[in-house]
C-alpha cells in the first residue's frame, strides 16, 4: 500500500556511481567484491534516512518508558495541591493537572504501557500468526482448512466492537489487554505468511531436504522461515502500530487500562472535559501516540525497501 | 461463479450464527437484568414473571440465546431494553439515519479527495505534491481518530470562533433547535473530516500505487499508438483498471469506517449507533448492545462478501470455478 | 517523394547515470507498399526508432536533439500533439510484441477496435461495429459476430496478435510497424501470423516496418533491410544483399551465430564475444570493436560513417571491401566453412 522506493535525494545518482565503480573493478580484476546479505540490507536500511531517524527515536521512547522510574522526575500519582492545571514551565515541561499531577511524568509512566502493550502484542501475535501461516500452508490440506477457517472466522470479527464487549466485562490490565490483541490479530499474518509458504513449500530446494531425510519441522525452520522473515518482519511492525492505536482508543472510551494506571489513550480521556482550559493534557499524550506510531511505520517502510528481495542493489 | 458465491454466503452465514452466540453470551456475562429488574421499584413482581417467561431470563444463556435469536429471525424483533423501558428497535431506529449520514458523506468525501489525488500523484510520480502528500499519508496512519477529533475541536470550533467572534462549526450533537440544512452541515463537518482522514490515507496511497501499476501497463501505449489523447488514455484506459482495486478496498474499508465511526460519534457526541453501542454498554443495557453488535458484525460480513463480489463483477478476468 | 523518411535521427534519454543515446543517427527511407526489416540485438534502439516515428517515447526523459521524421512530407518531430493523434492509428498503426499486455483486459476486443476506428472516422456505432467484425474476418478469427463481444483473456495467444493486428488495420493506414510481432508466440503461430501479415499487405498495399531481433522473419517478409548496432545503422540494402553478401562485420557474425538448416553440422557457429556496448560510455572509434573478429588498431580510432560500398548496398566499416572480404575469408576457413 505505501510506496517502497523513497531514497533522499540523489540517493540514486550515488549509488548509481558507486554500481558503476564496482562494475569497473570487478571487470577489471575478474571478480566483484562480495557482500554478506546482512550487509546488504543494512546498507539499503541506512539510505532510508527517515526510517534511521524513526528507528533512533523509538529507541529513545523505549528506554525512556523502561526507564520511567527513572527519569520521571514525580510519581505518576503524585499530587501537589499548590500546583493544579498549571501550564508547562520549567519545574513542570508539560504542565499539570486538575490534582496538580506532573503531565511529563505520567506520559513517561504511561508510555510503559502503550508501547510495551505495543511491543507484546507485536512479538506474540506475529508469532502465533507466522507459526500457524507456515504450518498451514507447508502441510496444505485439512490442516490448511482447518486454520485457515479459524482465520477466516477471527478476521471477520468486528475488531474494536469485540474489544468493546470485553472491556466492558473485565477491568483491562495491561496483560489481559496485550492477550486479547495478540488473539484478534495474528489473522492478517498468518494470510500473508500462509499465501507465501504455499509458493515456496514446491520449490526444489524444500523437496530436496526432504528427499535426504529432513523433518518437518527441521525443513520449516531452518529452510522455509528465512524465506518469509522479510514478510514477517515488516508485517511485525506494523501489528505494533496497530496494537497502540487500538489499546489507547479502547482506553480513550474508558473500556481499556483503568486509571489511575495512566496510558495515553486513557490520559487523553481526563484532558477531554477540560480541553479548551488546559490544552497541554490533551496535546502532550497525543503527540507521543502519533509521534510512536509514525515512528514505526517509518521504520516498517524502511525495512520494507531493506529486505526486498526483489529489489536490486 | 454463482456456485463461488453461495459457497461464500453459506460460510458467512455459518460465521454469524457462531459469532452472534459469542455476542449474546458474553453481554450475558456482564449482569444479571433478572436481579437489576428486582431492584427496580417501578417494575412489579408480575411483570418480572412474565418478562422471565417469555424471554426464559431464568433459563440456561443457550435457552435465552434460542428465543433472542428466533425473534429476531422470525420477527425482526431485538427484544426490550430493561433499562430504557422500551423495545430495542425503536431505539435504534431513532438512530440508523445519523450513522448513515455521518458515514456516507465521510465514504463520499473520502473518495471525492483520494481517488483524484492518488492518480495526481501517480502520474507526477516524486514531484512536490506527491512526496508531500506521501507525508501527510503517513502522519494520516498514524492520527489516532480520537485524537484527531479533540484537535479539530480545538482548532475550528473553540480557537476559530473566538478569533472570528462567530460560531461556524459545531463539537457535538446534531443540529440545534430548529435549525435548517446548514445548521445540519455545521455540525457534520468536523465529525466527517475526522472520520475521513485515516481513510483518505489509505484511499490515497492505495490509489496512486494502483494507477502507478497500470501506468507501466503496455495497452496504454497500444491506446495511445490507436491515436487517443493522453486525456483519454488515462480517465478511460487507465483509471477503469486502477479501479478495480480500490473499489474492493471500498468494501473492506466499511469495516474500519464502523471502528472509526464508533470513536468519532462518542468524540462529538454524534447521536448515532456508535454513540449508543458506547452508552448501552456503559449503562449495561444488554439487549441494545447486543442488537447493536449483531448489526456490526453481519454488516463486516456483509462488507467482506460484498468485497469478494464486488471484484468479481468489475474484472473480468476473475473466475470462479 | 517518399512515404516516411528518416533523417539522421538521434533519440537520447536523460538518465540520473548520463544521456542515453538510443538512437544516434540513423536514416532510412520507406516507399509505399513496400517493407523495411529493422534487425539488432535488444538495446541496439531498434524499438526506440519505431517509437520515435509514432513518437510515442515518453518525453521526458526522451528528447530528439537532432533529425527529421518526414511523413509525406511532414516532419513529425515538429508536429503538434492534435497532428500525432490524427496521424497515429490513422496514417501510421503500430502493433507490439507480447498481445498478452498490449490489449486492455476491462474492455472487449471490439470496443477496442471500434475505438480505434470512431476517433478517426465519422462512423455510428454500429457502422464501426461492423467494421470490427469486417477487420476480425480479415485477420481470420473464426466466428467474429461473437468473438467481437469478448474479452482479450477469452483469446488464445495467437487470436490475441490476430486481433491487434485487426485493431491496427481497421482503419487502413499507410504504414505499419510490427515490433516483434512474433517473438512471445509459439513458433507454429509465429509462422501463421507472418503469412497473415503478408496476406494483408497484399490485400492492402500496406508499407509494413517490421523491427526483429530474429533474421528469419526478416528474409521471409523484407524487401530491404537495416542492420541497428548501438544506435546506428550498420548496414542497409536488399534483403539479399545484406543476407548473402553481408559487408558489416556485426552482420556476418550475426549470421554466423545462427544455425542454418542448410548446412547444419557442418560448420561450426561463431558466438560474439561480449556484450552489447553501453549507450552512455560508447567504445572509441567504432561501436562494434570491442567485439569485431575484423578489428585492426585503425578501427579503434576513426568512428566509420554508413558508405556506400556496392551500389545500393551501404555498411558502416573503415575496412576496404577487400579487407572484409578477405577477412571473412580468413574466419570462415578457420571455422571449416566452405566457400
Amino acid at each position: 500500500m505505501v510506496d517502497q522506493r523513497r531514497t533522499g535525494a540523489g540517493g540514486g545518482i550515488e549509488s548509481s556511481e558507486v554500481m558503476q565503480a564496482a562494475e569497473a573493478a570487478g571487470e577489471e580484476y575478474g571478480k566483484v567484491e562480495g557482500r554478506t546479505q546482512r550487509e546488504i540490507v543494512w546498507r539499503r536500511f541506512k539510505r532510508h534516512r527517515l526510517a534511521l531517524i524513526s528507528a533512533f527515536v523509538l529507541i529513545l521512547l523505549y528506554i525512556s518508558a523502561i526507564g520511567a522510574p527513572v527519569f520521571a522526575p514525580y510519581g505518576y500519582e503524585e499530587q501537589d495541591f499548590t500546583r493544579i492545571n498549571q501550564p508547562p514551565s520549567a519545574e513542570n515541561i508539560m504542565g499539570t493537572d486538575r490534582l496538580g499531577r506532573d503531565t511529563f511524568s505520567r506520559v513517561l509512566y504511561g508510555g510503559r504501557v502503550s508501547l510495551m502493550v505495543g511491543l507484546g502484542v507485536g512479538v506474540f501475535s506475529t508469532a502465533l500468526g507466522a507459526g500457524l501461516g507456515i504450518i498451514s500452508g507447508y502441510y496444505g490440506r485439512a490442516v490448511d482448512v482447518g486454520i485457515m477457517g479459524l482465520t477466516d472466522f477471527v478476521l471477520v470479527l468486528p475488531f474494536l466492537p469485540v474489544m468493546l464487549v470485553l472491556g466492558s466485562i473485565f477491568r483491562f490490565t495491561p496483560l489481559t489487554i496485550t492477550l486479547v490483541l495478540i488473539v484478534l490479530i495474528w489473522t492478517q499474518i498468518a494470510r500473508l505468511v500462509r499465501g507465501e509458504v504455499l509458493s515456496l513449500r514446491d520449490r526444489e530446494f524444500v523437496q530436496a531436504a526432504r528427499a535426504i531425510g529432513v523433518s518437518d519441522f527441521k525443513i520449516m525452520v531452518r529452510h522455509i522461515l528465512p524465506n518469509v522473515v522479510g514478510v514477517i518482519t515488516v508485517q511485525a511492525t506494523l501489528t505494533v502500530a496497530l496494537a497502540i492505536l487500538l489499546e489507547s482508543a479502547l482506553s480513550f472510551l474508558g473500556l481499556g487500562i483503568q486509571p489511575p494506571t495512566p496510558s495515553w489513550g486513557n490520559m487523553l480521556t481526563d484532558a477531554r472535559t477540560t480541553m479548551t482550559q488546559q490544552w497541554w493534557l490533551t496535546i502532550f499524550p497525543g503527540m507521543m501516540i502519533v509521534i510512536t506510531t509514525l515512528c514505526i511505520n517509518f521504520l516498517g517502510d524502511g525495512l520494507r525497501d531493506a529486505l526486498d528481495p526483489k529489489a536490486v542493489e | 461463479m454463482l456456485a463461488y458465491i453461495i459457497r461464500k454466503i453459506l460460510f458467512s452465514i455459518i460465521i454469524l450464527f457462531v459469532a452472534s452466540f459469542v455476542i449474546f453470551y458474553l453481554v450475558s456475562l456482564s449482569g444479571d437484568p433478572l436481579q437489576e429488574l428486582a431492584l427496580n421499584p417501578r417494575v412489579s413482581q408480575e411483570d418480572i414473571e412474565r418478562l422471565a417467561a417469555t424471554y426464559g431470563l431464568d433459563q440456561p444463556v443457550y435457552v435465552q440465546y434460542g428465543i433472542w435469536i428466533r425473534d429476531i429471525l422470525l420477527y425482526g424483533d431485538f427484544g426490550l431494553s430493561f433499562k430504557q423501558n422500551t423495545d430495542v428497535n425503536s431505539i435504534i431506529a431513532a438512530r440508523i439515519w445519523p450513522t448513515v449520514l455521518l458515514m456516507g458523506s465521510s465514504l463520499i468525501f473520502t473518495l471525492a479527495i483520494a481517488i483524484p489525488f492518488g492518480i495526481y500523484s501517480a502520474i507526477k510520480k516524486y514531484s512536490l505534491i506527491d512526496n508531500i502528500g506521501t507525508f501527510l499519508s503517513f502522519v494520516g496512519f498514524a492520527m489516532p481518530v480520537f485524537f484527531l477529533g479533540l484537535i479539530l475541536q480545538l482548532v475550528f470550533a473553540v480557537y476559530l470562533t473566538e478569533w472570528l467572534g462567530v460560531r461556524v462549526f459545531y463539537v457535538s450533537g446534531m443540529s440545534s433547535r430548529g435549525g435548517g440544512v446548514i445548521d445540519l452541515l455545521q455540525h457534520l463537518f468536523l465529525p466527517m473530516v475526522t472520520l475521513s482522514v485515516v481513510s483518505i490515507a489509505t484511499f490515497t496511497r492505495f490509489q496512486r500505487s494502483a494507477m502507478l501499476d497500470v501506468l507501466s501497463a503496455e495497452y496504454l501505449r497500444t491506446a495511445r499508438a490507436k491515436g487517443l489523447s493522453e486525456r483519454t488514455v488515462y480517465l478511460k484506459h487507465a483509471l477503469r483498471n486502477a479501479l478495480i482495486p480500490t473499489i474492493t478496498l471500498i468494501a473492506l474499508s466499511a469495516v474500519s469506517l464502523i471502528a472509526g465511526a464508533v470513536i468519532t460519534e462518542t468524540v462529538f457526541s454524534w447521536p448515532g449507533l456508535g454513540f449508543l453501542l458506547i452508552d448501552s454498554l456503559y449503562k449495561g443495557d444488554y439487549n441494545v448492545a447486543r442488537a447493536l453488535l449483531l448489526i456490526t458484525a453481519v454488516l463486516t460480513v456483509l462488507f467482506n462478501l460484498l468485497a469478494d463480489i464486488a471484484y468479481s463483477i468489475v474484472d473480468p478476468r476473475v473466475s470462479y470455478d | 517523394m517518399a512515404l516516411l523518411e528518416v533523417r539522421d535521427l538521434k533519440t537520447h534519454f536523460r538518465t540520473p547515470d548520463g544521456i542515453v543515446k538510443a538512437v544516434d543517427g540513423v536514416s532510412f527511407t520507406l516507399e509505399a507498399g513496400e517493407t523495411l526489416g529493422i534487425v539488432g540485438e535488444s538495446g541496439s534502439g531498434k524499438s526506440v526508432t519505431a517509437l520515435s516515428i509514432m513518437r510515442l517515447n515518453p518525453q521526458p526523459p526522451c528528447y530528439y536533439p537532432q533529425g527529421e521524421i518526414l511523413f509525406e512530407g511532414r516532419n513529425l518531430l515538429e508536429a503538434g500533439e492534435r497532428e500525432l493523434r490524427d496521424i497515429r492509428g490513422n496514417d501510421i498503426a503500430m502493433i507490439f510484441q507480447d498481445p498478452m499486455t498490449s490489449l486492455n483486459p476491462v474492455f472487449t476486443v471490439g470496443d477496442q477496435i471500434m475505438e480505434a476506428v470512431r476517433i478517426h472516422q465519422k462512423v455510428s456505432k454500429k457502422e464501426a461495429k461492423d467494421i470490427a467484425i469486417q477487420a476480425l474476418r480479415d485477420v481470420g478469427i473464426p466466428n467474429p459476430e461473437r468473438r467481437v463481444d469478448e474479452y482479450p483473456h477469452q483469446y488464445s495467444g495467437g487470436m490475441r496478435q490476430r486481433a491487434m493486428i485487426a485493431m491496427a488495420l481497421a482503419c487502413n493506414p499507410k504504414i505499419l510497424i510490427a515490433d516483434e510481432p512474433t517473438t512471445a508466440l509459439d513458433v507454429t503461430i509465429q509462422a501463421q501470423i507472418l503469412e497473415l501479415m503478408v496476406e494483408l499487405q497484399e490485400k492492402y498495399g500496406t508499407a509494413i516496418i517490421m523491427i526483429t531481433h530474429d533474421l528469419g522473419v526478416v528474409a521471409q517478409l523484407a524487401d530491404k533491410i537495416m542492420v541497428m548496432y548501438g544506435g546506428r545503422a550498420v548496414e542497409t540494402g536488399t534483403t539479399d544483399d545484406v543476407f548473402y553478401d553481408p559487408l558489416m562485420p556485426y552482420t556476418w557474425s550475426l549470421l554466423r551465430s545462427i544455425p542454418r538448416l542448410d548446412k547444419a553440422g557442418e560448420v561450426r557457429l561463431l558466438p560474439i564475444r561480449g556484450q552489447p556496448p553501453s549507450l552512455i560510455f560508447l567504445p572509441p572509434g567504432c561501436n562494434f570493436n570491442p567485439r569485431c573478429p575484423f578489428a585492426k588498431d585503425k578501427c579503434r580510432e576513426v568512428d566509420p560513417p554508413l558508405e556506400e560500398k556496392r551500389p545500393g548496398h551501404r555498411a558502416a566499416c573503415i575496412l576496404s571491401l577487400q579487407e572484409i572480404e578477405e577477412s571473412k575469408h580468413r574466419v570462415d576457413e578457420e571455422l571449416g566453412v566452405e566457400q
